[in-house]
């Protein structure tokens, strides 16, 4: 046993010393956890949407565990299938295609803040990252739709660009309303102001709305599920795909919805916090002292607690996007023309309104007067009379060293 | 080590940025010359990450590829002929164009041979003081890229807004039909039609 642990610690040394290394881990795990994700929102989904349709749903797999196998069978048949490439089709667009939708979708967790001090890389730009990821699926859709030489594709891929571009408008001034009400583009840091300020979420509520519509375009779920509406155009963009291709498809799809309820909690809705109930908890019920918790140092924060964090954060998450299928599965499919209309004329109006009405709030609001005392070392309330309401610290956390001659912070 | 992985990275941005742009203007597809600005605008985000500007990667990201590229595409499906590889190539601009190159050339190189680059030291990725604009800020801190913005360079900042604002008064300008009665009467019975389809369905 001292033997296995002595070699984990060999191993955790070496990785934690390498950044190239490290990258490299963190990017495997993010990859598997993403795939866990996805597997257990397609049986999720395949469950609501039969609950709402007055049916069973699939019952022939695992029992207890079909959440786990029903999914691995739906992968491991579309593993097995042949991948067909049309004669007509355009060819190295048709196979760069899919990687262009899956690889953003599978990079924007790399700010999810999982728990306290759980973020596969807390970036200095945090949300913008994914503002700027989430541009590349559009350019991939119509790239799949042009190369498949159909006309059902063609048409889906059109409609995907203009969709996506409609909506990333108003997506992105819904979360340019919670970071300047917060005064940071760190998701670390807006996560930590939302479990200082809990009221905080009731100011962005509207934009909570606005972003959940317009996110819901984003990853084209019905009533926005146009560019793949199959009444009217077979399966739109990915008409043409089967096999892995397809699969790469459906894995962006889900993981990007997966995402979208995330960011909606991590932005909206307090992220891994619970509004002051788990400090409370952690004081009256585990006898802990979160005074001396700092958020910038993982140490100082036991473990039992950021794991609690992360379950909240997944449940929340798991709520959020059960919302989305619950909506998907009830609401009729709009016209292309509706969808544009709602997306100009009604959703920009309405994030710009918003926006104001946020950033007069901001302007008026008292500054916040003292955090509670959990959190006092943790963000020291910085008060910069040019940047307005700031109540978290500019400055990001010091960066673990990770040169070779220094181990980094928290290994045993 | 680190030698290797920093040319390593620098070669395979350079590459792409390089080799996606040749292949621009040599490829006989219009589409496919428009598909090979990806790796254009994306190795050249690369090089902002790798200078640490990691701001400007996103916003290259954000608006060159998330928006004119998918709207290059979305323009290019549109037009006639779009799969056609028989089309000229060269409009008989070519002296003009070959100037205007050689004059970017020279600005450009002059600049790069001109200036003194401090690459020896090693603060310069990461701690270049913008002490003249925003004393003690850091230039890769996004807050100091905001108040540069809304204070020293605002009148140039302003400029390019109205220069945006009155680019989009234009395209709407030039993209606005003017609506005959004929034409608003067939608007009518399409809009009039999905009523019809739901008193359908609804029996």
């Amino acid at each position: 046993m001292d033997a296995l642990r002595n070699l984990a610690h060999i191993i955790w040394y070496f990785i934690a010393a390498h950044e190239v290394l490290r990258s490299f881990v963190v990017a495997v795990c993010s990859l598997v956890f993403m795939l866990v994700i996805v597997l257990i929102a397609i049986w999720m989904e395949r469950k609501v949407s039969a609950d709402i349709q007055n049916r069973i749903g699939p019952i022939r797999t695992g029992g207890l565990l079909g959440f786990v196998l029903q999914s691995m069978a739906d992968a491991l048949k579309l593993l097995l299938k042949e991948d067909l490439r049309p004669a007509g089709a355009d060819k190295w667009p048709f196979v760069v295609a899919p990687y262009l939708v899956f690889v953003p979708a599978f990079l924007v967790y790399l700010i999810l803040p999982f728990s306290a001090t759980w973020v596969p890389q807390d970036l200095k730009i945090g949300i913008l990252f994914y503002s700027a990821v989430s541009a590349v699926p559009a350019l991939g859709i119509a790239m799949a739709g042009w190369s498949s030489n159909n006309k059902w594709s063609l048409l889906g891929g059109l409609r995907a660009a203009a969709q996506l571009i409609s909506y990333e408008l108003p997506l992105g001034l819904a979360i340019l309303a919670v970071v300047l009400l917060y005064g940071t583009l760190e998701m670390k840091g807006i996560v930590a102001a939302q479990w200082q300020h809990w009221w905080m979420d009731l100011i962005t509520l509207p934009a909570l709305l606005i972003f959940l519509v317009a996110g819901m375009a984003e990853v084209s779920r019905a009533p926005f599920d146009l560019p793949e509406a199959e009444s009217e155009l077979v399966a739109g963009f990915n008409t043409e795909y089967s096999g892995m291709r397809f699969a790469t498809f459906f894995l962006a799809e889900f993981s990007a919805s997966f995402f979208i309820s995330a960011l909606a909690v991590t932005l909206f809705v307090g992220g891994w916090s619970l509004w002051g109930v788990d400090i409370w908890f952690a004081q009256h019920v585990l006898h802990m002292d979160p005074s001396t918790w700092n958020l910038a140092a993982p140490a100082s924060i036991p473990f039992i607690m950021k794991a609690f964090w992360f379950f909240v954060f997944l449940a929340k998450s798991f709520v959020v996007l059960w919302i989305l299928m619950w909506l998907k599965w009830t609401m009729p499919r709009l016209r292309i023309d509706q969808v544009l209309n709602f997306g100009w004329k009604i959703l920009l109006p309405a994030a710009l309104l918003n926006l104001l009405l946020v950033s007069g709030i901001g302007a008026v609001l008292p500054r916040l007067s003292k955090p509670l005392t959990a959190t006092q070392d943790v963000a020291p309330i910085h008060i910069d009379d040019s940047v307005g309401l700031a109540p978290v610290a500019q400055t990001p956390p010091p960066l673990p060293p990770l040169r070779d001659d220094v181990p980094a912070p928290g290994t045993p | 080590m680190h030698t290797i992985l920093h040319a390593t990275v620098f070669g395979v941005l350079a590459l792409a940025t390089l080799g996606g742009a040749v292949k621009v203007i040599s490829t006989r597809s219009i589409i496919h010359a428009a598909f090979w600005l990806f790796p254009v605008f994306a190795g050249i985000a690369g090089f902002y990450l790798y200078l640490d500007a990691q701001f400007l990667a996103a916003m290259q990201v954000l608006i060159y590829i998330g928006a004119i590229l998918v709207l290059i595409v979305f323009a290019v499906t549109l037009t006639r002929n779009a799969t056609s590889t028989d089309e000229a190539q060269t409009n008989g601009l070519f002296i003009p164009v070959l100037l205007a190159a050689l004059v970017l050339v020279y600005a450009l190189g002059t600049t790069v041979f001109n200036h003194l680059w401090p690459i020896e030291s090693n603060v310069w990725l990461d701690a270049v003081p913008l002490s003249a604009a925003v004393p003690g800020v850091m230039v890769t801190d996004v807050s100091a890229l905001g108040l540069v913005l809304l204070s020293q360079y605002l009148l140039p900042f302003e400029i390019a807004s109205v220069l945006l604002l009155a680019a989009m008064v234009g395209a709407i300008v030039l993209a606005r039909k003017e609506r005959t009665p004929a034409a608003t009467a067939g608007v009518a019975a399409v809009e009039a039609a999905p009523a019809d389809v739901r008193e359908l369905s609804n029996v």
